[in-house]
């Protein structure tokens, strides 16, 4: 390492260096179970985007919005459930107006089969078998 | 090393990597809240990890990239919203304010591999072998990275204003 990389490393840390008092809160907030901090706009922001979801969801069943790429996300409603899938690949599993429990999450992307396939699993689930994914749902 | 010890020792360089990663102090806290949240979840249920520092920065990254697609959606939100600005600290002065944005400009245009491997080795302060292990590379490929790195946004910072 040479003086020019530790003046560059020394600048960097300077400059995205946090305050005491954020350094604080993400300790103290991550030994105390894990709760997590959400700024009050953000908090705001999300409620309103689920909000926002959950309209689209109850009022038009199969509405689409614009989506990262130009692929187009879809929320499709069969039989009353709601599958929104995220990056991850993980799907979930709402009903109705349960899809606010999707705000903050990425909704990319909602493929109608496996709207057909979650039902199915929730059916095994009801009949005390083993999921096809599990832990898959939420 | 206990867990309190373990969280107090990584916080400062994870919150300074999920800074420069989202260039957002708030969005930041919270990023780097939930990845030392999950090492803390991990480590009472299953003891600590191999590499702690590994586990929290490669949790922090995938976080970060999240975030970071979620803002995106909320950005007509927040457009609407947004009545004070980017959510820098008040009370921090203009000129740090300047250099911070100058900084994350500079950050921007590096390839992305390439800062990554920037943000956790120099800012984040991880030791080579355990970068390579968050990053899920080999350590010869991040000390290039880096190596790039480094020159390219010592180029970037030089010429800008």
């Amino acid at each position: 390492v040479t003086d020019d990389d530790a003046r560059l490393a020394a600048r960097l840390r300077r400059v995205l260096e946090a305050a005491p008092e954020a350094l604080a809160r993400v300790e103290r907030a991550a030994l105390g179970g894990g709760r997590r901090r959400r700024s009050p706009r953000r908090a705001l922001l999300a409620t309103a985007l689920g909000a926002a979801l959950a309209a689209v969801a109850v009022v038009a069943p199969r509405a689409r919005w614009p989506a990262r790429g130009g692929a187009a996300a879809r929320v499709t409603s069969a039989d009353g459930i709601v599958i929104l899938t995220r990056a991850g690949g993980d799907a979930w599993l709402a009903r109705g107006p349960a899809v606010r429990a999707a705000r903050g999450s990425q909704v990319l992307v909602v493929h109608p089969e496996s709207a057909a396939e979650a039902a199915r699993d929730r059916a095994s689930d009801d009949a005390g078998k083993t999921p096809i994914h599990p832990g898959g749902y939420r | 090393m206990d867990l309190e010890q373990a969280v107090a020792g990584l916080a400062p360089g994870l919150l300074r990597y999920c800074l420069g990663r989202t260039g957002d102090r708030q969005l930041a806290e919270e990023v780097a809240q939930e990845a030392l949240a999950s090492l803390v979840q991990r480590w009472r249920a299953h003891g600590p990890p191999d590499s702690p520092a590994a586990f929290a920065f490669a949790v922090a990254q995938r976080r970060a990239t999240r975030a970071l697609l979620r803002r995106r959606l909320f950005l007509p939100f927040e457009r609407l919203s947004s009545a004070n600005g980017n959510g820098d600290d008040p009370g921090a002065g203009a000129e740090r304010r300047s250099e911070l944005r100058r900084v994350l400009r500079a950050l921007r245009r590096l390839p992305r591999r390439d800062r990554q491997a920037l943000l956790v080795v120099v800012v984040g302060e991880l030791p080579m072998t355990e970068a390579a292990l968050a990053l899920g590379s080999s350590p010869a490929a991040v000390k290039m990275r880096v190596h790039r790195a480094r020159q390219r946004l010592r180029a970037l910072l030089e010429e800008a204003p």
